[in-house]
């Protein structure tokens, strides 16, 4: 790849800069110390979160002692009453019929519950996770952390580790229907844990928003989800099971719907290309060491994923 | 948002407070326009119309209105009645409506209406405008009307056309009628642009009665443009350009090592969106720079170009597209219209895939176009993969900064902002800071394709084509514009207070508690008078550099 071209009369710095500063190893990047951050952009702070992402691309900058090493980052994201709102706002500058409504108590926003976000999590620009954030039915606030890690080769350019986060869908048709455009508008970055090194002890994991004692749970109106990977290099099994949802409602659904049956899964990478060497049994696939987030989609056999009224327990091993 | 309650206060508060701040009035006339829906711009022009009669003894004559084009197209809650009040609480003699006038004279109605001793609703003569000129002032305006950036001959346009015709010439009549029977000491105007504004200032200037020509940011902000300056069949801005590049020339540029660190620091606050730095383009959220050095420049330019869909390897040119039926041809231009400075440039670059082209539409492009003019050159040139489209808005700063090696613009602040920060502009049209040095300036579209070529030529070899000291011009400018033209005065307060109680009351108690002897909205007016001077200036230029630098009570820790 060819470097990014580079002005050479450019001249960036006033004499009232502050140096930038740099983070000492390792660190938690949260609301009481955010002045570690170097760059925010496409968010701003927040009053009781790290910060809250405003535009459908948000970055965040911060230099580290240690490059050399590569670096160890976990991302902690919520989705709450608040994000909603700020996506509402921002959905309604971008669509003119909402546009024009001055009143911001008459804007007929879109219902959000059953829905949900994508978001790319990348580093100096290429991808190392995606979260699939559902929005629960009774738009309670959802949390979830993803990590990855940064070798040293990314940062060879300098000691500045940038995180994207961005709302683009990723590859293929799945979950296209429940998406929310623009998805990581509102969301707040909690805390950037950042350790020295290429840590080896985190293992694949699922970051749908919900988590319980089965596992990671994927919302049945969302379709899929998406695994990023572990450290090291290890193989990594992928288990689905049905998981039941609360309440009366979901009680009466339980006993309508058919509940025998085989689950089906479908494997693919961002691109939503298959990914090779994965070897599928209902409701469980075995997937090579993972060079990269990979998408599933869990079906019950011979019933289409539109038609599924069951949320996924995800076990990741 | 428009948070007024409490206006009343205000207004009974007024007229006791500037009864004593001027001097008498006589038979002479200032006259003020106020014709903007946004009561911040007539408080401004009435405040400097008061300033200017504690030198010269006058009465305030105001022209207000609106007519249902501008309620349509411009203004959303034009309100003559609380406009007309605070004429009078600043101590107007009388308030007419231009547009209703004209209205009446356009459908043939003639009922008497004197104002300063002139019957406008008579029969008037016609006006001596030279119909060129005349015939500009139309065409910008029918554009303006009907969000186009040209017209075409379509029956719609051409009745738009002589709709704004008709109503032209019965403006152009009044103020001639206004100015030649009165002996008018000045015109207060927010804008030199279309029928309603700019055939008073035609008129005014052509009977050699200065133009005090305030400006809608900022706190009080105002360029004069004196008759015996203006360039003989030059737009009415271009004498303005040469007189703030000689100003510049000669005092800010020569005082720049007394003034280096001021710059500075405006131009630090300026990258963290203080001191309004963009006109625009507001939100700290994704207007401010977090940028410092090149390093992290190339580290966003990878996300950024992605964004665009463009190659990060390859120099960027960032052409920026303007609100195209905004004050056509009110300065010197290359190009025949905004419209086609863009589509020419379009089509230059799509021969040119040796580097990349970043088209930009304007943020408030929706308020001057309805013809979906930057949409269809977006879709006709989709398929060309070294062009990309964008609602400027769409981009963060942080974004626009990572990838941009090269600025293009007619007449844009762009150009002062990007050499600040080292990245070249060329102007193919004067702006107010066309003369300070700091952009590649053309005249012509030969000229302005040549010195193209050039810099797409000089990005490819990593020629530098912008040096230390334009950097440092473009600075200078920056700090000039947003400090020492912005008179701060407790009878304005900052634009950004809004039209709100928060302005009102912070003015009323102001009127009501603080003597305003020293306010430096009178003290400057008065020096801007007295030397006839190109704009209101916080500081006296004239001094010599130590006595300039203790008015300016400089800091130099």
């Amino acid at each position: 790849m060819r470097p990014n071209y580079d002005l050479v009369s450019l001249r960036l710095d006033t004499m009232f800069d502050d140096p930038a500063p740099v983070v000492e190893l390792p660190a938690v990047i949260e609301r009481a110390n955010r002045d570690l951050l170097a760059l925010m952009d496409g968010a701003e702070n927040a009053p009781k979160r790290l910060l809250r992402i405003l535009r459908p691309t948000a970055l965040i900058g911060f230099h580290v002692d240690r490059p050399g090493e590569g670096v160890t980052v976990r991302l902690g994201l919520v989705v709450d009453e608040r994000a909603t709102q700020m996506w509402h706002r921002h959905i309604s500058g971008l669509w003119p019929s909402l546009r024009q409504e001055v009143d911001e108590s008459k804007l007929q926003t879109p219902d959000v519950s059953g829905r949900h976000r994508t978001l790319t999590i990348s580093a100096q620009g290429v991808p190392m996770a995606v979260m699939v954030l559902g929005v629960r039915r009774d738009l309670a606030a959802t949390q979830d952390e993803v990590t990855f890690q940064v070798p040293a080769e990314l940062l060879s350019a300098g000691d500045l580790v940038l995180i994207g986060i961005d709302s683009s869908p990723v590859g293929g048709d799945w979950g296209l229907a429940s998406r929310m455009v623009d998805g990581a508008v509102g969301v707040a970055v909690t805390s950037v844990t950042v350790e020295p090194g290429l840590d080896d002890s985190f293992r694949a994991h699922v970051a749908s928003g919900r988590h319980d004692a089965r596992g990671a749970r994927a919302m049945a109106e969302t379709g899929y989800f998406v695994v990023n990977p572990g450290s090291g290099d290890s193989a990594v099994t992928v288990e689905v099971t049905e998981a039941a949802r609360g309440g009366r409602r979901a009680a009466l659904l339980r006993r309508l719907l058919p509940t025998k049956g085989d689950i089906d899964l479908e494997v693919r990478d961002l691109a939503g290309q298959a990914v090779p060497g994965v070897r599928i049994a209902p409701g469980r696939a075995d997937l090579p060491a993972l060079k990269g987030p990979v998408q599933v989609r869990p079906r019950r056999a011979g019933q289409a994923a539109a038609g599924a009224r069951r949320d996924w327990a995800v076990r990741i091993s | 948002m428009r948070l007024l309650t409490n206006y009343g206060s205000f207004l009974n508060t007024a007229p006791g407070f500037w009864k004593h701040q001027v001097l008498p009035a006589s038979e002479r006339v200032i006259l003020v326009e106020a014709m903007s829906q946004d009561l911040r711009v007539t408080l401004r022009n009435l405040t400097l119309a008061n300033a200017l009669r504690r030198v010269e003894r006058a009465r305030i004559v105001v022209y207000s209105g609106a007519d249902e084009d501008w309620n349509q197209v411009v203004w959303t809650y034009f309100n003559a009645d609380e406009i007309a009040q605070m004429c009078y609480a600043y101590g107007a003699e009388s308030v007419l409506d231009a547009h209703k006038l004209v209205d009446e004279r356009v459908q043939g109605t003639r009922v008497p209406h004197v104002v300063a001793g002139v019957d406008l609703g008579g029969p008037l003569p016609e006006s001596a405008i030279p119909r060129a000129v005349f015939d500009q002032i139309v065409y910008a305006t029918t554009c303006r009307m009907a969000k186009a950036p040209r017209l075409d001959d379509s029956v719609e346009m051409k009745l738009q056309r002589d709709k704004v015709e008709a109503r032209s010439l019965e403006f152009a009549r009044i103020y001639e009628a206004l100015i030649s029977n009165n002996d008018v000491v000045a015109l207060i105007s927010s804008h030199v642009d279309y029928d309603n504004f700019g055939l008073a200032v035609e008129a005014a200037l052509r009977h050699d009665v200065p133009v005090i020509f305030t400006q809608s940011t900022g706190s009080l902000k105002a360029y004069t443009l004196f008759p015996e300056r203006a360039i003989p069949g030059a737009p009415v801005r271009a004498g303005l350009t040469e007189d703030i590049g000689a100003f510049f020339e000669s005092r800010i540029w020569a005082n720049r090592d007394l003034l280096r660190r001021s710059a500075e620091l405006t131009q630090s606050r300026a990258k963290a969106t203080l001191g309004r730095p963009s006109w625009w383009r507001a939100g700290g959220g994704f207007s401010s720079i977090d940028i410092r050095d090149a390093a992290e420049r190339s580290a966003v330019r990878t996300y950024a170009a992605k964004q665009v869909g463009l190659d990060a390897s390859k120099p960027t040119v960032s052409v920026f597209n303007h609100a195209v039926s905004d004050a056509l041809g009110t300065n010197k231009e290359a190009f025949a219209d905004l419209g086609d400075w863009f589509e020419q440039t379009v089509a230059w670059a799509r021969e040119h895939p040796e580097v990349n082209w970043l088209f930009l539409d304007h943020p408030q492009q929706d308020l001057y176009d309805a013809t979906e003019f930057f949409d269809g050159l977006a879709m006709q040139n989709a398929d060309q993969a070294h062009m990309s489209f964008f609602r400027s808005l769409e981009l963060t700063k942080n974004a626009l900064i990572s990838l941009t090696d090269l600025v293009l613009t007619v007449r844009g602040s762009v150009s002062n902002e990007y050499p600040a920060l080292g990245i070249p502009a060329i102007q193919c049209g004067w702006s107010e800071w066309s003369g300070c040095g700091f952009t590649t300036v053309t005249d012509s579209v030969d000229d302005y394709f040549r010195a193209l070529e050039d810099h797409v030529e000089g990005l490819l070899e990593r020629r530098p084509l912008i040096t230390a000291d334009q950097i440092e011009r473009a600075r200078l400018w920056a700090w000039f514009y947003r400090s020492a033209t912005d008179i701060p005065s407790c009878l304005i307060h900052p634009w950004r207070m809004g039209e709100s109680d928060w302005l009102f009351n912070t003015v009323t108690a102001h009127m009501l508690q603080v003597e305003a002897d020293g306010d430096l909205a009178f003290s400057t007016v008065s020096r801007m008078w007295r030397r006839r001077d190109p704009f209101l200036t916080r500081f006296d230029f004239d001094l010599p550099g130590d006595e300039l630098a203790n008015q300016m009570d400089l800091t130099t820790a």
